[in-house]
């Protein structure tokens, strides 16, 4: 082949700008810390990464979500325990009331204190988290329950997603609770039950409703421990998704994080192909015949 | 005749031509770096010898021409190559431009907003009655809305630019061919003449390879030395003559361009150039414009149909999240009646199918509704001017204008065409998001808002959800672009070789033509002596007496 002086010149200029690109490159990725910048930098993986990326904020959402649910399962759990402690007292009060010793007299005191116990029980019931009654269900702004007891929320509960197939409620129904809506105990009826039967000295009224108390009592125990059953779902729920998200953040990581150790071997190379490229131009373009003539 | 003076003449002879050979070493020297240049070789032949006393006496040298060292074959070669490649690094900019308005790896991309608005659903789903919840939804949905406002405006903005580019080429290709014919005219002057026109042909091939990067064309060079062009079947240099390539606005598309030569459309027969890997890149912008579209209305649609069926913690119901969908119509350029078509609507947004639709006259009393993507025919019947015509949930008027419709006639009807520009967020005040699906007083019912997170993974368009499909244009896209980076790559490295090898015929070395140089000088200095012995001899004869 006939080598003018224009082609080694070209093709000197064309070498040392294909190694001037992939130095470009390599540095745009090493400032980045990136290998894939863009998805054509590497179409097989891109659509993963997307996904990937999508997933890992979806994930964030759901931890948000299960943080409010645990707030708001918390809140209710100590609600139930405090009614808990109270329905304790008024069985208490019921069976001395109920003994033999009472009287009219002793009977009236003891009402006085079932009747303070019922208004803490109604604001129990009350509970509110973060400006919304916690157990009204979706009537959020308006007391669960009213002087006497009744309930005046609705039937529902709130529920959160927790993944992208499954919901958790995240609280408990007054009426179901306290009021025994839909097949349960009236825990508010009892009570007042309890305190008109204390005020008429009716034993056989205290009796009826001590065991209204007790039925109550078990009712407000089985929300309890359907609330540890939901904590301890949100809990592993989460920590699926610490697991998913962990495994997605790897994921991303391997497909578009650069190897630093790689890319600067790497450079050094393509720095010492440069050099070569360069001081070779240099001597051969100092060859000139008409030095010789 | 064996003289002293015929020797002078070939000593002369031989001053002259190595003198002219000089000549030619000189230009190709002062030329080394002339682009396009084509090194020249002085053709030095004998002289017609001389009979005498029955034998053949030479009668010295003569430059009989001066010849390009040309393969014509290279030239062709390199010529389509050249084609190939200007397509392939035209085609790879205008996409990476696209990747660039589309890269969704920065986390400012559609894909992240369209997380951030169902995240926000959910976090309302989570927290029904909180104000901040709400406010923070629409300024989510608000991004949204903005990233699918400057996707379509770069969009836009991209193809006027691609449009205006076209404009230019078809303004350089008219200049090229001019000038190509005015060569034409002058080469064929000289060779006519009987002399060669290599540098006016080194110019030509330069216009040539010039015109080849915008267009592929051929080329055959005609007996007077003329080049005819042909680009797509097509004369565009005839001889002398250039035929102008001309724009004019295609009928069938808003905002393109058809390519005219000759009074035909030659828009499908070019198939390679720069000019191709712009008409390439428009397609590729108009079907990812038309993909961002029906996302947008989709989005629109399925948003709206569920947030609308909700209530707002103010008891408000039917109230649409995003700005409604309009309706696109138009009529067709060519047709010929005299109806005006009016009032797009969207009577029931539950029946749209997003598709576009076009309303075809048969006649000046009937009509048919035709689905373009299904390319069924949805409705039709009889026409009466200023009566509504509806069809999967749309409604338009076609009125007699200046006249009644005639046969052909179309209207092109669209609900998703500019669904990315016109998106946009209707509700502003925060207690009009329908998170509840009972009516007003339920402020922690959350069932509608849970039911609008969960469209994020519903398979609402063309068989994905949202996410899925925005990824799938992102990721075609990259393929896409990647695989004309590696196409302009390979075809880069064989333009190279080819004009490695076209170089290595025709270009010149300074090496060669410095022994030339000293050859020629050489072969003077000998004449020069030739002359002078000769000189001598005379002086001898003379000196006799």
């Amino acid at each position: 082949m006939r080598i003018t002086q224009k082609l080694s010149y070209d093709a000197y200029v064309n070498d040392i700008f294909k190694r001037q690109e992939a130095i470009y490159r390599l540095n745009k990725q090493l400032a980045t810390q990136k290998k894939v910048n863009a998805p054509s930098d590497d179409p097989v993986n891109a659509h993963n990464i997307l996904t990937s990326k999508s997933l890992l904020s979806r994930f964030g959402q759901y931890e948000r979500n299960i943080g409010t649910g645990l707030a708001h399962l918390g809140v209710a759990e100590q609600a139930l325990d405090r009614a808990k402690d109270v329905v304790m007292r008024l069985q208490e009060l019921a069976v001395t009331a109920s003994s033999g010793t009472a009287n009219s007299e002793s009977m009236g005191m003891i009402k006085k204190e079932v009747d303070n116990l019922f208004d803490e029980l109604v604001s129990i019931g009350n509970t509110s988290f973060d400006g919304r009654y916690v157990f009204s269900g979706y009537k959020t702004d308006t007391v669960a329950f009213d002087a006497s007891g009744v309930y005046q929320g609705d039937a529902n509960v709130q529920s959160i997603k927790v993944s992208p197939t499954s919901t958790v409620v995240i609280g408990v129904n007054g009426g179901e609770a306290f009021s025994g809506s839909g097949g349960g105990t009236d825990l508010m009826a009892a009570v007042s039950a309890l305190s008109s039967a204390l005020g008429s000295n009716d034993a056989a009224g205290v009796l009826a409703a001590r065991d209204g108390l007790d039925a109550g009592f078990s009712q407000l125990s089985n929300a309890v421990s359907d609330i540890g059953g939901k904590v301890s779902r949100l809990k592993a729920a989460n920590s699926d998704i610490s697991v998913y998200t962990l495994e997605l953040e790897s994921t991303i990581s391997t497909l578009e994080d650069a190897d630093i150790v790689e890319l600067i071997t790497s450079l050094k190379s393509d720095e010492v192909a440069l050099q070569a490229s360069l001081s070779s131009a240099g001597k051969v373009f100092s060859l000139n015949i008409f030095d010789y003539i | 005749m064996s003289s002293l003076n015929a020797i002078f003449n070939i000593a002369k002879s031989a001053l002259m031509a190595n003198q002219k050979a000089m000549n030619v070493t000189a230009h190709n020297i002062t030329n080394a770096n002339t682009d396009g240049y084509t090194r020249q070789r002085a053709i030095l032949s004998t002289n017609n010898p001389v009979n005498f006393g029955g034998l053949y006496f030479g009668t010295g040298v003569n430059a009989t021409g001066i010849q390009r060292v040309y393969d014509s074959f290279q030239t062709i070669q390199l010529r389509s190559s050249m084609s190939l490649l200007s397509k392939y690094e035209t085609t790879g900019q205008h996409l990476s431009a696209m990747e660039a308005i589309l890269n969704d790896f920065d986390g400012s991309g559609l894909s992240t907003r369209l997380d951030a608005l169902f995240n926000s659903f959910q976090e309302v789903a989570t927290n029904p009655s909180s104000y901040g919840e709400r406010s923070a939804l629409l300024a989510n949905a608000g991004v949204l809305a903005d990233t699918f406002n400057t996707i379509d405006s770069s969009i836009r903005l991209n193809v006027s630019n691609i449009n205006s580019t076209i404009e230019s080429k078809v303004t350089e290709i008219n200049s090229l061919t001019s000038q190509i014919a005015g060569l034409n005219l002058q080469v064929s002057a000289s060779e006519l003449s009987g002399l060669q026109a290599n540098d006016l042909k080194d110019r030509r091939d330069l216009l040539l390879d010039d015109l080849a990067k915008i267009v592929d064309i051929s080329v055959s060079e005609n007996e007077n030395g003329q080049s005819d062009v042909f680009l797509g079947g097509s004369f565009i240099v005839a001889g002398n003559k250039a035929s102008l390539v001309s724009l004019e606005a295609d009928p069938g598309e808003a905002g393109s361009y058809d390519i005219i030569l000759n009074g035909a459309t030659i828009n499908d027969r070019i198939s390679a150039g720069s000019l191709r890997g712009d008409l390439d890149a428009l397609d590729y912008y108009s079907q990812v414009h038309d993909k961002v579209n029906l996302l947008a209305a989709t989005l629109v649609k399925e948003v709206n149909l569920q947030h609308s069926a909700g209530y707002g913690t103010d008891g408000s119901t039917g109230t649409d999240f995003f700005s409604p969908l309009s309706v696109y119509s138009r009529a067709n350029s060519s047709n010929t009646g005299g109806t005006v078509i009016s009032g797009g609507t969207v009577t029931d947004l539950s029946q749209v199918t997003l598709d576009d639709y076009e309303i075809r006259f048969s006649g000046p009393a009937s009509y048919t509704v035709v689905n373009t993507g299904t390319n069924m025919v949805v409705s039709g019947g009889a026409y009466t001017s200023g009566s509504a015509i509806t069809f999967g949930g749309l409604s338009v008027t076609v009125t007699d204008g200046s006249g009644t419709p005639a046969a052909g006639d179309k209207f092109f009807v669209s609900v998703r065409e500019n669904a990315a520009r016109d998106f946009s967020v209707a509700v502003t005040d925060p207690a009009k998001v329908a998170a509840s699906s009972t009516a007003a007083g339920v402020p922690g019912d959350n069932s509608n808002a849970l039911a609008l997170a969960d469209l994020r993974d519903a398979a609402t368009v063309d068989g994905s959800s949202f996410g899925r499909f925005y990824s799938r244009i992102v990721t075609d896209l990259g393929t896409d672009v990647n695989s004309a980076r590696l196409n302009a790559d390979a075809q880069g490295m064989f333009t190279q070789e080819l004009v490695a090898a076209r170089e290595s015929t025709s270009g010149v070395s300074l090496e060669e033509e410095a022994i030339n140089l000293v050859k020629l000088q050489r072969a003077y200095e000998a004449a020069a002596k030739l002359m002078a012995t000769v000189d001598q001899m005379f002086e001898t004869l003379l000196d006799i007496r």
